[in-house]
């Protein structure tokens, strides 16, 4: 095992054990600053590892450390009660039953909150961003009326992804390829140049084929059988909708399928606890 | 011997180790790993419970290279409380000798 192999198993097993996040955040940067002066002092990497044992073994001698609050399991229990009493208010106060019922998305986000423990910042940012893409493009649609080239606000979900690497250099070419793509799409869409517009999305399909990032991508997640299912459901959901909708020009009422990436969420990751 | 025991005892070297210079985790499992046969594991919860408990203070040094390195230095409170654990030690290791000696028949 190596340095980040260890260090990320270690991160997870603290996690685990429900530590504050400051304290794992302190013990994996001294555990990796031991490590590394190790090295310095001509110790061999893999072999000092396997002398201070398993992250699971390591992560047992802070038992004692403090405890994470238990404030996450109480956002995911009141995020229903809180989003009936704003939807109400809304609905009863101003007649704001649509679009007043979007506040039922702060459930499923409340979810994935919940489920960020172990995550990196970027990790955390795409599990967020199937939301923040999905409340943008139904808050455009409701408010404008736009629907169509608003979908292109999906394409920040594999964004997202692609960023939890910015190391690799096909990951970074691959996303800007994507927003430029999307960029150029929405630009040719609107002024109506071509109904060919679309053909712009084969430039980071070619290059994300030929590298193959396009079928895998983050490397980082097929660790986690959970965050693998969430990233293909925030993925292909929005796949499908766009399918259906390009296919049969059926945008209304599939964007409901849109729903599943919550709900998938929330079976994945609120009862992660437990 | 008992893992408790030699805890303790790793325990006690860490403070008196630390008690002439400010030393990395590194520093002190080397120092330490010279002469006892301990795991590499053992040194650092030992450090970060005596920092809990005051025992022990951090100081950051920044070499101008990568993030500062923290390096820990037994505090007042510390070397307080070594002197009384090293008075405990050094009496009860006599009274084991004694024993082991046969001068208490």
């Amino acid at each position: 095992m190596n340095r980040i192999e260890f260090i990320k198993e270690l991160k997870r097993k603290l996690h685990e054990m429900e530590l504050d996040y400051n304290v794992v955040d302190e013990i994996v940067a001294d555990y990796e600053e031991l490590i590394m002066e190790a090295v310095e002092s001509g110790e061999m990497e893999e072999e000092f590892i396997s002398r201070l044992g398993s992250p699971k073994e390591v992560a047992r001698n802070f038992k004692g450390e403090k405890k994470l609050k238990n404030v996450d399991t109480i956002l995911v229990a009141l995020s229903p009660f809180v989003a009936t009493i704003v939807f109400m208010w809304l609905g009863l106060s101003y007649n704001l039953w649509h679009p007043g019922w979007l506040v039922y998305l702060v459930v499923p986000v409340m979810g994935v909150w919940t489920g960020r423990k172990g995550m990196s910042t970027m990790e955390f940012l795409t599990a967020q961003s199937t939301f923040i893409a999905t409340a943008f493009y139904l808050i455009f649609g409701f408010v404008y009326n736009v629907w169509h080239p608003t979908w292109v606000v999906f394409f920040l979900i594999i964004i997202f992804g692609l960023f939890t690497d910015t190391k690799d250099k096909k990951n970074m070419i691959f996303a800007t390829l994507i927003i430029l793509a999307s960029v150029a799409y929405v630009i040719i869409d609107l002024q109506d140049i071509t109904k060919w517009d679309w053909l712009v999305f084969l430039v980071p399909v070619i290059y994300g084929t030929a590298t193959g990032k396009l079928f895998q991508v983050n490397g980082d997640f097929p660790d986690d059988p959970k965050i693998k299912a969430m990233v293909i459901t925030a993925i292909g959901t929005p796949i499908v909708y766009l399918l259906i909708g390009l296919i049969f020009n059926l945008w209304h009422p599939t964007w409901l399928i849109m729903f599943a990436i919550p709900v998938v969420a929330i079976i994945l990751f609120a009862n992660e606890d437990d | 011997m008992n893992s408790q025991l030699k805890r303790g005892v790793v325990e006690l070297c860490v403070m008196k180790i630390l008690s002439n210079k400010s030393m990395s985790t590194f520093e002190v499992l080397e120092s330490i790993s010279s002469d006892l046969e301990i795991n590499e594991n053992t040194v650092y919860p030992i450090l970060r419970r005596l920092t809990s408990d005051s025992l022990v203070e951090i100081e950051k040094v920044s070499d101008g290279i990568g993030a500062p390195r923290k390096y820990f230095q037994l505090s007042k409170d510390g070397k307080g409380k070594l002197d009384s654990l090293l008075t405990e030690w050094n009496k009860f290791i006599g009274n084991v000798q004694r024993i082991l000696g046969g001068q208490n028949e």
